[in-house]
């Protein structure tokens, strides 16, 4: 285990240092000058703002500079948000990212894996098709779609209804904003909803597939009842292809909730992730480049753990 | 006797097909009944029936199952989780793809003890251990907390029987239980089941394929074939004087001791086709080395054995031939050059496989795999079709429509041969065969070994036989080594081992293959 | 079995963690939300920095406006009335303003003095400031003496004609008269700085954090900030120690961060905003129906196409004036913008003051209205004089905003029933075409401009030759020297002459084509009274006034 960790972290290591280099000679490619102003600005005080950035010194010499401060961890100042350093401003944005990520992630699998179950347990009959019904529903329909219908529907609609029908002025689902538990969960649900159809199927295949295998007959033949075949030997050995593919599927919710954090109003980071390259924030784009490819091998190495532990066979290398 | 259980004209129809026709059977308690028949003849799923688990749509069952006295045909499921595991128990043929590769294996065989007898994990731990020390299994710790796939076949399968017996049921039904474990595991295994209906009075269903191996076990035997009854009675006397024809296959296919060697080398030369030099092989995450020092000649053209228990190294050892994994020390030659740096070793050295379904890629038809390893792309699809004929036909598969099928579509016998012809068609100088017919039936292997015979004669290719069970390598190889553990502790010819053997290991191998003691 | 015990356990945990975590919704803030005197409004980004000389952007300014006090601020018409500064007196030859401070303190208490604008205004023009990115907006300091030199770095800071010459009077010295000038003194790039405060600010890799956050802030407007939560929102409470602190109605202003239109406008309808934008026109009867009041301001920009008057076509003046006409502006605004928003006829916003009215109302209209019978014959004119047998095909650029699409579609199907013209429409991102405009690599870019301060020369100057946005390429020398005389003019009416002639001149060649003058609207529970939505930046929003019924 130690050595596969030491591994690791030498990939990752190599990994985000080909990530901001790369990162770093799109962004000085863009088309653009840099403090694009829609007002009559001087030339002279661009220039010396460029100056002070130093901007205007050789692409080469930009990058090592950079180059030095990252690895002191030190991403450099933002150049829009002019005082503050893109780390203040990462660390406040990705919790509630990572908050609502992880929301989202329970309630996906979950209830994904629940209906998988059911659907596998009632293949072909009326039940199964209400669940396939809803994962499609989750896969085809567009995230910022479901996001602002159910915030019309549930934080409008029913919202208003429940409060003139009761009374009084608390709100069940306030339509936007990430200021308490209630908050959470329109947005939560409306983020689950594409990951959740994946595991609905997936857990529905894998479930059958595994009750056709030996030792379920086996179990079977001991005299186990169904409800404990599956819920002692099924189960278990059905969520593995949901492990692996567990990894993905959480970056994806993640660092895909840009849609969901702008209807609802979620000062998460995936504002930032959108607007820093279209503002050419140069020091923004790479520090969250870097951020998120971080993410990403935490994840993956947390799911290839997590699979070596519940999977004996499988050992990591 | 006491009629324990019986059935009185049982069919079972699929899709309006007849699968058991009009079954009357009876076992009494404490028998031990055997019932045998080549593969395809139904014996599975008449162990099936009685344990209502056939999953297929479309079932239809007539006649009656009485279990002392009480009907149980018709029982719903509810009740009839009562009496499977409790009154009847079954075992099947491969320990390790029946049990739950991600529980531990204490938990899984203590499963029936908590369900039925109501006890908890612990006590039921302590009643499985006594059942299991009669198993000589040392460390049982260790054993109950290891995981189905860091045992043995035979560890695991008698794991599997004191968990079934542990509840101590009226009657086991055993499915073919050692077909796939080498014969000291057999006996054992053997006396296991022997000593439950002696000690607990349990009887016993042996279903096999083997008849001598009825014979071992049984005193009654009942002979199946397309789904009928067709011969019942005392094991012995079937076996002399067998009076039906699926039961004259039977016994003509049995192993039996052979006569006489053909001592002379028909086909061998002087050339060393392949020099193993004191080969070592070392797993990363295995204490001890698989293989220590292994050295073995093989000559062209010469048919060598290689028999060992299982576990013993014999498959690692063929990998290593056929280039699968390296060696860790040592190095192998074929014509005086590094097999690994050898360019066309592969046309020259072919391997066939344990488990005749797995060797075949489900998705090819049967032509296609025969052509493959010649290179489709270099021949008119007129000349390919002949060449694989041509084949097809040395491996006695006549039927013009096979090479149209796919591998689901043939039977075990019929699969081993198609991994031959794929063999064969390259014109190789040395064919290794790892287990080929461990997973047939007798009959199958009856067949196959004439096969080889017939192609040994033919051909000038040279055959690496590596089993576990004496007597194959007895028909067929110039010469045998034995292994054990790891390492070569006796070769010489066919004779000589088998007559004269110089090592208490192999003295002990082959009385256990012929007297079964 | 463990296992499903230990599932059922970890998924209580985390169901009561995250309740716990998230804070549980405090109906009592809830409630608080609906209470009087409290306002609750969206606005649609981040302000970046609260700092009054750095700020560019809308969404900083209307905080900083609420926050913080210049020497004058705009009253309700957008003329500028006493701030911080008690009355003041200005020279005969127009160059000499002396404010006079009153008894004003900052939100801490500590008193407001002349050298707190000073080090201000010092420090929009200072050329290469250590600890802040240079002001973009100190630029508009320039009419100061001295000021233009130390801005491009050739004069010393000592230069610059603005002193304190006692704690509470400021004199400051301009170059030339300037009839504006106020307007920029209520600009934010004028508001003060209490140094002491910003030197004891904390450094972030050497720039200073004033501005950042909540407390980095130190104001001396009508409204205090409460909390900033960023991206979330910013909560205003009335500063007890503003000088007019008596009048200032609303006692919290809530600045709910809502990046997404439509979900304001939810928010809105749900009862949780009291005022939101609106950005679609079929939401206007909507919210109308629903008992809300909609209004609309002139934000003081104008939407016009402009034309690279050096395009091997276009120079053709005829061609231009062809262009002009095909469009049918009434249409245009009451059937495709529908926001409220009026043609536009000529170049300057009507909200441009110049003398007695607006600039707008004294000039006039230059285009003609109701003109497109003619204007295909001035197409053909222009195909005759260029030796073209057919109408060329021209090029539109387009940045990606939805409405910017939408007018280019619009006007392109009147070019081509209206002219015979086919033009093709380039979509792209602003950075894009500002790129290609400073290298005049286009033919027509579709545009929006709007003056930095309330003067009719911050919409004319781009047509003079040097100027650094003359992207149109107009070269007229008598132009030049009409827009330099009317600089040198101290007389404010010959001046505003000077300016209509200008205007008259330019039309002439019409090297541009007006479309429309931009409005935005906007929707506010009827219990809000005293919004007062404004022409410039600085006074987008002002809640000096504002009061709930």
């Amino acid at each position: 285990m130690f050595r596969f960790i030491c591994r690791r972290l030498v990939l990752s290591l190599i990994t985000v240092w080909m990530v901001v280099t790369f990162t770093f000679l799109l962004m000085h490619h863009m088309p653009g000058e840099l403090f694009v102003v829609k007002k009559n600005v001087p030339p002279q005080v661009l220039e010396n703002i460029t100056q002070k950035y130093g901007l205007d010194r050789p692409k080469l010499e930009q990058y090592f500079i950079y180059l030095g401060n990252v690895v002191r961890g030190d991403l450099g100042i933002s150049m829009k948000y002019t005082n503050k350093s893109v780390n203040t401003i990462i660390s406040k944005a990705f919790p509630v990212s990572v908050d609502l990520g992880l929301r989202a992630l329970f309630i996906a699998l979950s209830m994904g894996i629940i209906l998988g179950i059911i659907a596998a347990l009632n293949k072909n009959k009326p039940l199964d098709d209400i669940t396939l019904f809803i994962s499609v529903i989750g896969v085809a329909v567009p995230g910022f779609v479901l996001g602002t219908l159910s915030q019309y529907l549930l934080c409008y609609k029913l919202t208003g209804f429940l409060s003139r029908v009761t009374g009084s002025s608390f709100r069940l689902f306030p339509v936007s904003g990430w200021k308490g538990f209630s908050y959470t969960l329109v947005p939560s649900a409306v983020l689950a909803f594409g990951a959740m159809a994946i595991i609905i199927r997936m857990m529905r295949s894998s479930l059958l597939d595994v009750l056709e295998l030996n030792y379920i007959v086996n179990a079977k033949v001991k005299g186990l009842s169904s409800r404990e075949i599956i819920t002692k030997h099924g189960i278990k050995n059905a969520l593995f292809p949901i492990v692996s593919v567990l990894g993905p599927l959480s970056v994806s919710i993640l660092l895909g909730s840009f849609a969901i954090e702008k209807i609802f109003s979620i000062p998460g980071l995936g504002h930032y992730l959108v607007t820093s390259v279209q503002e050419k924030d140069y020091t923004m784009v790479i520090g969250l480049s870097l951020f998120t490819s971080l993410i990403v091998i935490l994840v993956n190495t947390i799911t290839d753990i997590l699979y070596s532990i519940m999977d004996p066979r499988v050992q990591l290398k | 006797m006491e009629k324990l259980l019986e059935l009185s004209d049982f069919s079972l129809y699929i899709k309006e097909n007849k699968i058991l026709d009009a079954i009357n059977l009876c076992i009494g308690r404490g028998e031990i009944v055997s019932v045998v028949g080549e593969s395809g003849s139904g014996k599975t799923m008449l162990a099936k029936s009685i344990l209502n688990i056939v999953k297929a749509k479309h079932i239809r069952r007539e006649g009656r199952i009485l279990l002392e006295g009480k009907s149980i045909e018709d029982l719903p499921d509810e009740q009839m989780l009562k009496i499977r595991g409790k009154s009847i128990g079954m075992i099947f043929q491969e320990p390790l793809s029946y049990m739950n590769p991600t529980m531990k294996v204490g938990k899984q065989l203590t499963e029936p003890l908590i369900k039925h007898c109501g006890i908890n994990y612990r006590e039921a731990v302590e009643k499985l251990k006594l059942l299991l020390d009669r198993l000589k299994i040392d460390h049982l710790k260790e054993y109950l907390n290891k995981y189905p796939h860091e045992l043995s076949g035979g560890m695991a399968q008698r794991g599997m029987i004191s968990s079934t017996a542990s509840c101590l049921p009226k009657i086991i039904i055993a499915d073919e239980p050692t077909s796939s474990l080498d014969l000291i595991a057999q006996k054992s295994i053997i006396e296991l089941l022997k000593s439950m209906t002696c000690d607990f009075g349990i009887s016993v269903i042996f279903i096999t394929h083997d008849l001598s191996l009825a014979d071992k076990i049984s005193e009654r035997v009942i002979v199946l074939s397309k789904g009928r009854i067709v011969e019942e009675g005392k094991t012995k006397e079937v076996f002399i004087n067998p009076k039906s024809e699926a039961a004259a296959r039977l016994t003509a296919s049995a192993l039996r001791k052979v006569g006489n060697f053909n001592t002379k080398k028909t086909n061998a030369e002087k050339d060393i086709l392949i020099r193993i030099e004191a080969v070592d092989k070392h797993f990363p995450n295995k204490t001890s080395n698989v293989l220590t020092d292994v050295s073995l000649e093989i000559y062209k053209g010469e048919t060598v054995g290689l028999v060992g228990e299982s576990g013993c190294g014999k498959s690692t050892f063929a990998r290593l031939i056929a280039r699968i994994i390296k060696p860790s020390a040592g190095k192998i030659l074929y014509r005086n050059e590094d097999i690994f740096k050898s360019a066309n070793y592969p046309q020259k050295v072919q391997m066939i496989f344990q488990n005749p379904f797995f060797s075949l890629d489900p998705q090819m038809k049967v032509e296609n795999i025969v052509i493959e390893g010649v290179g489709r792309k270099y021949l008119p699809k007129k000349e390919a079709l002949e060449r694989v004929k041509h084949y097809l036909e040395m491996v006695g598969l006549e039927d013009d429509e096979i090479s149209t099928r796919y591998s689901y579509q043939l039977s075990g016998g019929q699969c081993q041969r198609v991994s031959i012809a794929r063999a064969l068609i390259m014109n190789p100088e040395l064919i290794v065969l790892d287990e080929p017919t461990s997973c047939l039936d007798t009959v199958s292997q009856a067949q196959i070994l004439e096969l080889f015979k017939r192609l040994k004669a033919e051909n000038k290719v040279g055959y690496l036989f590596i089993s576990h069970d004496i007597r194959l390598l007895a028909h067929i190889c110039d010469r045998i080594a034995v292994m054990y553990k790891g390492t070569i502790i006796e070769t010489g010819s066919c004779e000589d081992v088998l007559v004269r053997p110089v090592h208490p290991y192999t003295k002990q191998l082959i009385s256990v293959c012929y007297n079964g003691t | 079995m463990r296992f499903s015990k230990g599932i059922i356990l970890l998924t209580t945990c985390l169901i009561c963690f995250s309740m716990i975590f998230a804070g549980c919704s405090d109906p009592k803030k809830q409630e608080a939300f609906l209470e009087e005197n409290i306002l609750n409004i969206s606005i649609g980004g981040e302000p970046e920095v609260l700092d009054p000389q750095l700020a560019i952007d809308v969404y900083p300014m209307r905080v900083i406006n609420a926050v913080f006090e210049g020497l004058c601020r705009n009253d309700e018409k957008g003329v500028p009335m006493p701030g911080v500064a008690k009355f003041w007196d200005i020279s005969e030859d127009k160059l000499t303003y002396t404010f006079y401070l009153r008894e004003a303190t900052w939100s801490d208490g500590t008193q407001i003095t002349a050298k707190d604008f000073k080090d201000a205004w010092l420090r929009a023009l200072d050329p290469n400031p250590k600890d802040h990115q240079p002001a973009l907006m100190g630029y508009l300091l320039m009419c100061i003496e001295g000021a233009e030199n130390y801005l491009y770095g050739e004069g010393s800071k000592e230069d610059v004609g603005i002193e304190a010459k006692d704690d509470k009077t400021l004199v400051v010295k301009l170059t030339k008269p300037t009839p504006y000038f106020l307007q920029i003194v209520s600009n934010s790039v004028a508001m003060p700085i209490n140094s002491e405060f910003y030197s004891k600010q904390p450094l972030v890799e050497g720039m200073s954090k004033y501005g950042a956050d909540i407390e980095n802030v130190l104001g001396n407007g009508p409204y205090v900030i409460k909390e900033w939560n960023h991206n979330e929102d910013i909560v205003l409470e009335k500063n007890p120690n503003y000088w007019n602190a008596e009048n200032i109605k609303l006692s919290t202003v809530n600045l709910r961060i809502i990046p997404d239109n439509s979900s304001a406008i939810t928010s809105f309808k749900a009862g949780e905003l009291d005022i939101v934008e609106i950005s679609e026109a079929h939401q206007r009867d909507e919210l109308k129906a629903k008992g809300a009041v909609v209004e609309s301001y002139n934000t003081g920009a104008t939407q016009y196409v402009s034309i690279n008057n050096e395009d091997k076509y276009l120079k053709n003046v005829n061609l231009r004036k062809a262009l002009v006409y095909g469009i049918e502006r009434e249409s245009l605004v009451n059937k495709v913008v529908k926001d409220g928003s009026e043609e536009a006829y000529a170049f300057v916003n009507p909200v441009v003051g110049g003398g007695n009215n607006s600039f707008r109302q004294e000039t006039g209209d230059l285009v003609r209205r109701d003109n497109t019978a003619e204007a295909e014959s001035f197409a053909l004119k222009s195909l005759v004089e260029l030796k073209l047998s057919d109408m060329p095909k021209l090029s539109l650029l387009v940045d990606d905003m939805e409405t910017s699409k939408r007018d280019a579609q619009a006007l392109q199907e009147m070019w081509r029933k209206n002219v015979g013209i086919e033009v093709e429409i380039e979509t792209m991102s602003f950075e894009s075409i500002q790129e290609r405009m400073m290298q005049k690599d286009y033919q027509m870019v579709l545009l929006r401009w709007s003056g930095d301060y309330n003067d009719p020369t911050s919409f004319l100057e781009i047509f003079e030759t040097e100027n650094y946005f003359n992207i149109v390429g107009f070269n007229n020398s008598e132009y030049d020297s009409l827009m330099s005389k009317a600089r040198e003019e101290t007389d404010e009416k010959k001046r505003m002459n000077l300016l209509s002639e200008a205007e008259e001149l330019l039309f002439k060649y019409m090297p541009i084509c007006p479309l429309y003058y931009v409005h935005n609207s906007y929707a506010v529970k009827p219990k809000v009274k005293g919004l007062v939505r404004g022409s410039s930046a600085i006074q987008d929003m002002d809640f000096y006034w504002t009061y709930l019924e």
